[in-house]
């Protein structure tokens, strides 16, 4: 495993586990991410790869192991704090609020960096005025790299929207939130080939815009395709980790995949 | 302290009946909850019901004092007609109220069974009686009082206090080893599994709620026939009190409504006889908090998994 | 073969209220809260008791008087559907000891303006008494309560109403613990079944300029109106802000709220604590208009009468909130001989509306049964198959420029093994 000298540590994972009872889900989990690359963790299905993001953003507790975003202990955090300390993720079955339109579920993502409390709205208090045109300033932001596919739809519950929209506004949503580290559960789930193509694109320009990016995904293509790194995992085990080429032919990786085509959506 | 060594076992004894009483309706809250998931807010008032299927029962058959039949057959109709009544009221609310709404948001049951309850007080109000209605108990059990030392409890109570316990043996044995037993026990576990299993899930909810509901018909029986009056307010507070109970044995667990029940009526009634009997109800709320704050899984529930 | 995707049928071929019917709950909360529907409602609203005492003073109908109480509690009634709305619509959280803090604040304004304990505090200190005292019921209830789920809060909450109205039948005397009294023999705060009695009204003119001699019922009528607005805009202000989005967000999606940097509890607590203080005020309002404070109003059956307000109105709706409010306010009026089965009547149309249609008339929450996993009914309308073909369609040659351009990603390879 290579790591890029010089550049900045954004995720450093220590000894991750998380056991259920009698299951050991993720076992001694270490990864590093550094500033601006884009990682990827593949890996059969049930192998542990979103417990690992669950662990990371604090849905989860691990039973061991800690998570430093920048140097900062993110263990024991809160999920609300930790989003607040630099995490964003999108959901591996997409998870945006159905009765908010598209601008509110983007809205939402600033959540955590405005300041605008009950008072504040209902007085038009300058500072809470200030806060919102910020946020809605944002939303532009965020929906720039859709190529005004969200544009006609802001306005419109998210319950309404297609799939492709949908995980969309869940990408936006997450952007908005200004993260330091990003976290893509599947991404390209459900995408027919041009919307991957669309994918691979977005997920370039945010790493272009100084995103750091750890996702998860299966489609092999497109992972080969993007990432700086790849990691593999089976059975809650990390058991390769390297560039994509070396990890493609990894002889363990193999055998973890025997028998089995690397899904196309 | 005198006062308290002389006294406790006359609280205890009392605490142990009104304990049973809640085990009871606690026995069918859990049943419930553990087969669906849901408080059945209505509980109490089926209770209620069963009290006044009873106390109609007693009326038709007993007048001027005097049983028109043998005593024992009279209870024994009472309790039969008590029974199999609210058995079949908690099968039919299941059927109309609850089951439109088992795929729905969580929320939604729970704002039905209020409307339930407020129908089942509303309709006793307005179409039997605003007023208590007395149980002509005199004419249909010994009213004699035991006496040991000193502590005292009437017959009744004491039946009470037996009924609840062979009731809940019946139940447990029922549960844990009989096939529809396990029937039930597979569905509170995974309904969806259980239909992959061939399990008539929706039957499996049908005879859970007839159970408790009957259970809870029993108890009103007993109480009518040991407290001599019933009305249509008494399911209310009985309800919470008895949620309560099952909520500190565990709620989904059968044992533990047992214990839960006999453990807050004992520490009722050492509060009420020792502390403040104005302020009884008050110290059953709080134990409910705090015991939903620290061990909400109650003395003998599983604990529950990581916020997800 | 290139084919132009057919332009979206134009705004202008679409009838405007034939647009506004299929936009469906949503849509027409959206148009019903709009300002220019707001303000001549309440305008009306409040012109209505002038209208009334018109027509008396023009006719021989003499029931202008009986009609505006009826009106000020229906106002009454809107005010605490609104609040109710609030913490159950918005927030999803199921507080059925609601009417306790209405309760709450009858007893805190009557404690502070009458002679049960000799005070008689101006209106603007009692109003602070009150919400100080409400939100201090509030807090000591939702702090422990709302990081419980769902089902246990509704019968935490259900369990506080209960005991709040024992409490106050109990403190007609000195509370008695373990043997010791506390406080002289004469005290007694609540009155018992009574209540209180010769509770002030509000320190108001009784004319206005330009109006005249304003009445008794017909100036709380107004306050209650005025009440109501307040609350209805406050509501709507705070719905389209960071704290109602954080609140709609955690009502659809506990989890990804979260994620997303909400902290749930502080914005539970914001929901339950501003709607008790909202039903606190308004039980101020009804104390100082019906001069006493009743044991009554603390009736767990008055919950569930505003609860059905709320929910046939619609989840999440204020106009339906409004809506449910004279629903259940003007008829039980009207039909007083059948007053005795109001609760009846109550308790059947609650169990209807949840069975057959439980987002009601205008509820834009849906806790309806899902038909499928991950997706509401909403998604087989008609809006999601124009989504569906919003891709364009795609020429041979693009998709030669598409593949060149993409390289590998375009055509999957076979995994290689």
């Amino acid at each position: 495993m290579e790591s890029v000298s010089g550049r900045k540590s954004v995720l450093e994972v220590r000894g991750l586990m998380r056991r259920f009872g009698g299951l050991t889900a993720v076992d001694r989990f270490d990864v590093d991410v550094n500033e601006g690359e884009i990682v990827s963790l593949v890996g059969p299905n049930g192998a542990g790869k979103t417990t690992v993001f669950n662990l990371i953003s604090g849905v989860l507790r691990p039973t061991a192991g800690s998570v430093r975003l920048l140097g900062r202990e993110l263990v024991g955090l809160p999920a609300h704090r930790i989003t607040h300390q630099g995490v964003a993720r999108t959901f591996q079955n997409i998870r945006v609020f159905p009765q908010l339109t598209v601008r509110e579920n983007i809205l939402l993502g600033t959540h955590h960096w405005t300041r605008s409390g009950m008072l504040g709205s209902v007085t038009f208090w300058p500072s809470t005025l200030r806060a919102e045109r910020a946020a809605q300033a944002e939303v532009h932001t965020a929906i720039d790299l859709f190529r005004e596919r969200l544009e006609a739809r802001l306005d419109d519950p998210a319950f309404s929207l297609s799939y492709a929209n949908r995980r969309r506004t869940e990408m936006a949503r997450a952007l908005a939130a200004r993260p330091k580290l990003l976290l893509l559960d599947e991404p390209a789930a459900g995408m027919n080939p041009y919307e991957r193509i669309e994918v691979a694109g977005l997920i370039r320009s945010m790493r272009d815009r100084g995103l750091t990016i750890f996702l998860i995904e299966h489609h092999m293509p497109l992972v080969m395709e993007i990432s700086d790194r790849v990691i593999v995992m089976d059975h809650g085990v990390k058991i390769a980790e390297g560039l994509p080429k070396e990890v493609h032919s990894n002889p363990r990786v193999v055998e973890a995949y025997l028998g089995r085509r690397a899904a196309s959506a | 302290m005198d006062y308290f060594l002389q006294n406790f076992p006359q609280q205890l004894v009392n605490g142990l009946e009104l304990g049973s009483l809640y085990a009871l309706i606690a026995l069918g809250y859990t049943l419930i909850y553990g087969i669906l998931e849901m408080l059945n807010f209505a509980h109490g008032d089926v209770y209620m019901v069963g009290a006044f299927l009873a106390a109609g029962v007693a009326g038709l058959l007993v007048h001027n004092e005097v049983a028109a039949v043998p005593a024992g057959l009279a209870v024994a109709l009472m309790m039969l007609v008590a029974v199999g009544g609210a058995g079949l009221l908690g099968v039919g609310i299941e059927r109309i109220a609850y089951r439109p709404l088992r795929n729905a948001n969580r929320l939604a049951p729970l704002i039905t069974a209020i409307g339930v309850s407020l129908f089942l007080e509303s309709a006793v109000q307005v179409w039997v009686s605003p007023a208590p209605v007395l149980v002509p108990s005199n004419a249909l059990v010994p009213q004699t009082v035991l006496r040991v030392a000193n502590v005292v409890t009437p017959l009744t109570g004491l039946t009470l206090f037996v009924a609840a316990v062979a009731l809940m043996v019946a139940l447990d044995a029922f549960v844990f080893r009989t096939r529809f037993g396990s029937a039930m026990r597979a569905t509170a576990q995974d309904r969806e599994a259980a239909t992959f299993m061939g399990i008539d899930v929706d039957r499996v909810i049908l005879v859970t709620f007839f159970v408790a509901s009957a259970l809870a018909g029993m108890g009103g029986v007993l109480f009518g026939l040991r407290y001599a009056s019933v009305d249509f307010f008494m399911g209310y507070l009985l309800g919470i009190k008895a949620f309560t109970a099952a909520v500190i044995g565990g709620i989904g667990n059968i044992r533990g409504a047992m214990v839960g029940g006999l453990l807050l009526g004992v520490l009722e009634s050492l509060v009420g006889g020792f502390i403040s009997s104005q302020f009884q109800d008050t110290f059953v709320f709080l134990a409910l908090i705090t015991v939903l704050l620290i061990r909400p899984q109650g003395l003998f529930g599983q604990p529950l998994t990581d916020r997800a | 073969m290139s084919a132009q995707p057919a332009p979206l049928e134009s705004v202008a071929t679409v009838h405007p209220l034939k647009r506004l019917w299929e936009s469906g709950p949503s849509g027409w909360n959206h148009a019903l809260t709009r300002p220019v529907v707001l303000i001549p409602f309440f305008i009306f609203a409040a012109l209505v008791p002038l209208g009334l005492q018109y027509v008396e003073d023009n006719s021989s109908w003499t029931d202008a008087q009986f009609w505006t109480l009826i009106l000020a509690n229906c106002a009454m009634y809107a005010c605490l559907a609104v609040a109710l709305n609030l913490v159950v619509g918005y927030a999803g959280l199921l507080n059925l000891g609601f009417i306790a803090f209405f309760g709450i604040g009858s007893y805190a304004y009557a404690l502070v303006a009458s002679d049960q304990l000799h005070q008689h505090y101006p209106l603007w200190t009692a109003l602070l008494v009150v919400m100080a005292v409400t939100l201090a019921f509030a807090l000591l209830v939702g702090v422990p309560a709302l990081r419980l789920r769902g089902d246990y809060l509704a019968i935490v909450t259900l369990g506080f109403g209960l005991i709040m109205r024992d409490v106050i039948l109990d403190l007609d005397r000195p509370p008695v613990l373990a043997g010791h009294q506390f406080g002289p023999d004469t005290l007694n705060l609540t009155g018992g079944t009574n209540g209180i009695h010769q509770v002030d009204p509000f320190n108001l003119p009784s004319s206005l300029p330009l109006i005249g001699p304003v009445p008794h019922f017909r100036m709380y009528y107004w306050i209650f109106i005025g009440f109501l607005a307040l609350s209805v805009y406050c509501v709507l202000r705070w719905r389209n802000s960071r704290t109602g989005r954080a609140w709609v967000a955690i009502r659809d999606d506990e989890l990804a709220a979260r994620a997303m940097g909400v902290n749930t509890f502080k914005y539970r607590l914001l929901a339950f604590a501003t709607s008790a203080v909202m039903a606190g005020v308004v039980g101020m309002i009804d104390a100082a208009f019906i001069f006493n404070a009743f044991p009554g109003n603390f009736d767990v059956q008055q919950t569930v009468t505003i609860f059905i307000m709320v929910i046939l109105g619609g989840l999440g709706s204020i106009p339906g909130a409004i809506l449910g409010a004279i629903a259940f306010t003007v008829p039980p009026f009207l039909l007083q001989q059948f007053v005795f089965y109001k609760y009846l009547v109550v308790s059947i149309v609650l169990i209807a509306v949840m069975v057959f249609r439980p987002e009601g008339l205008l509820g834009t929450v849906s806790i309806r049964p899902r038909k499928t996993m991950g997706g509401t009914l909403e998604l087989l309308t008609a809006e999601s198959a124009v989504e569906a073909s919003e891709l364009p369609a795609v020429t041979d040659t693009e998709v030669a420029d598409l593949e060149a351009a993409a390289g590998a990603i375009v055509e999957d390879p076979e995994w290689k093994v």
